[in-house]
């Protein structure tokens, strides 16, 4: 649910863009956004993009026992977390959309997209890097 | 430098434990309040302090103080207490009872409780009502990332970094904790006449969140279990008492990454809880006889057993096998149960063991010559760990 402090992550999702929360004085990012920044105590605090590459951090799988009806009729589902390129410790989370279990090692890379949950509202999500295989000589 | 320690448990007591709440949960602290008071020889007039954790209620306006939880307030009143201090915080028992043993130990009291109720709910333990999700929750649980899911990843995350810490690894841990439950008579599965749990039950158990599946998970009971602390002088001949050595309070440094349980923050938690509890008690992990950790969900004992320096980092789930956790090995673990052999008590069962060890009251889990037993409470970003001894510290 949106609120004053979490509405310009998921406003500017809907336009396609991953901002995060970034003190305009000490320049130090938070996710969840906060209210004031815990680094220098500033209240000023904006938006800002980002470049929506990171690693996967960590991952599972959920089979069963989801907490919402939702997410119980989506079971099995992958859920982790990223850590953004930006700042050690930056981590959002994601469903990995399109990838299996089997395919993510954490410390791979991945970049934000941008996909509609179940209400249609835009939510940040990432997918892995497709690296070009050198090894077998292609080209693109 | 730190001073010895002056405090002692002494007295113990347990109510009976449901699986669903059938009386209001504050009866069953009052029958765990007047079986302490009784094993401590006392009055329940004697009781002038008392402390109480709520964390992990997820108290808001719709819940009942005596039903789904029990404040200290409630609970003075009562049982008509007299009380000159009291404490209630949001955290497990193991940090209101280490408060209490500050708080006797400065003289604020005489004969503090420390009380632990716990509420099983109907239907799925903290089951989300509503898509219109609040607060930094808006970040998780839109992804469906719930309870037990957070605490999945991080041994998702372990199991990539150390190459270790496979199901037929925890099998050994989990397959013991219900063994070890069995003989408990605080235990839910020991009163319900459950059987042992083998490997193959647990490797085919149905999985929650990989890698975890169901019995790595504590059963949601209802139940309570209080202990009183005095100053450990002048207490009668041959009265069992549990001397406190050593004591660690939760790490002040929480994470403020919306409660994710990062697998690095929580091994840094465990450190640092591990650095504080050596120092102050002026012990060693080799000095433990029996060490009872937290298994909320079974990965945070390898998270505590590392933390806390029994095994190198990475090496804990090797450190478990070939019997070294066994009562007749090399450290007896969770020798009454821990959680996932009594049942979601949060801390209690890890208090009442090490307790129970040292006070020679474990029955036919003892550990024969057990001095000195550790009990640690709760995930490391909010752990707290208590040693006792047989004996004061010299």
């Amino acid at each position: 649910m949106p609120d004053s402090v979490s509405a310009p992550f998921w406003d500017a999702a809907t336009d396609g863009v991953l901002r995060v929360q970034r003190c305009t004085s000490c320049r130090t990012y938070w996710h969840p956004p906060r209210e004031y920044c815990l680094q220098c105590e500033s209240t000023h605090l904006e938006t800002e993009p980002v470049s929506g590459r990171g690693v996967v951090y960590s991952f599972t799988r959920t089979e069963s026992g989801a907490r919402h009806p939702y997410f119980q009729k989506q079971t099995p589902y992958v859920v982790g977390l990223v850590e953004l390129v930006e700042q050690s410790g930056l981590v959002l989370v994601t469903n990995f959309p399109g990838a299996q279990l089997e395919d993510l090692v954490i410390g791979d890379a991945v970049e934000v997209v941008f996909e509609p949950d179940e209400n249609g509202a835009v939510m940040p999500q990432f997918r892995l890097v497709q690296v070009p295989n050198t090894h077998e000589g292609t080209t693109t | 430098m730190t001073t010895r320690h002056t405090a002692a448990v002494i007295g113990v007591g347990h109510s009976r434990v449901s699986r669903r709440a059938d009386v209001p949960l504050g009866i069953l602290a009052g029958d765990a309040i007047r079986a302490a008071v009784a094993d401590a020889d006392l009055d329940i007039s004697a009781i002038d302090g008392i402390a109480g954790a709520l964390g992990g209620a997820g108290i808001d306006a719709h819940l009942r103080d005596g039903r789904e939880y029990v404040s200290t307030e409630l609970l003075v009143r009562q049982l008509g207490l007299q009380t000159r201090w009291g404490t209630s915080n949001t955290h497990m028992v193991g940090n209101a009872f280490v408060d209490a043993v500050r708080a006797i130990e400065a003289g604020a009291c005489d004969y503090a409780l420390v009380v632990r109720a716990m509420h099983s709910p109907p239907g799925v333990y903290g089951q989300a009502t509503t898509t219109q999700i609040p607060g930094p929750a808006q970040f998780l649980e839109t992804y469906g990332l719930f309870t037990p899911a957070l605490f999945a990843h991080s041994w998702h995350r372990y199991q990539q970094k150390y190459r270790s810490g496979t199901r037929e690894q925890m099998a050994t841990l989990v397959v013991q904790a219900r063994e070890n439950g069995l003989l408990n008579e605080d235990s839910y599965w020991a009163r319900s006449g459950a059987a042992t749990l083998t490997r193959d039950e647990y490797l085919n158990s149905r999985v929650v969140s990989t890698p975890l599946s169901i019995y790595d998970c504590d059963l949601p009971v209802q139940g309570a279990g209080a202990f009183v602390l005095a100053r450990s002088t002048g207490r009668p001949a041959g009265k069992p008492v549990a001397y406190v050595h050593g004591v660690a309070s939760p790490e002040p440094a929480v994470s403020v990454n919306g409660g994710l349980f990062l697998l690095e923050e929580q091994q840094e938690a465990a450190r640092s809880v591990g650095e504080r509890l050596w120092e102050d008690a002026h012990l060693s992990p080799a000095d433990i006889d029996v060490a009872s950790l937290y298994d909320g969900f079974s990965p945070m004992i390898v998270q505590w057993l590392e933390g806390l320096g029994f095994a190198a980092l990475g090496e804990g789930f090797e450190f478990v096998q070939e019997g070294r956790t066994r009562r007749d090995g090399l450290l007896p673990l969770n020798t009454g149960g821990g959680n996932l052999g009594v049942g979601r008590m949060h801390g209690v069962p890890q208090l009442m063991d090490a307790i129970r060890q040292v006070t020679a009251r474990a029955g036919e889990a003892q550990v024969p010559g057990a001095e000195l037993a550790l009990a640690v409470i709760g995930p490391s970003s909010v752990g707290a760990a208590i040693i006792f001894g047989s004996s004061p510290p010299e």
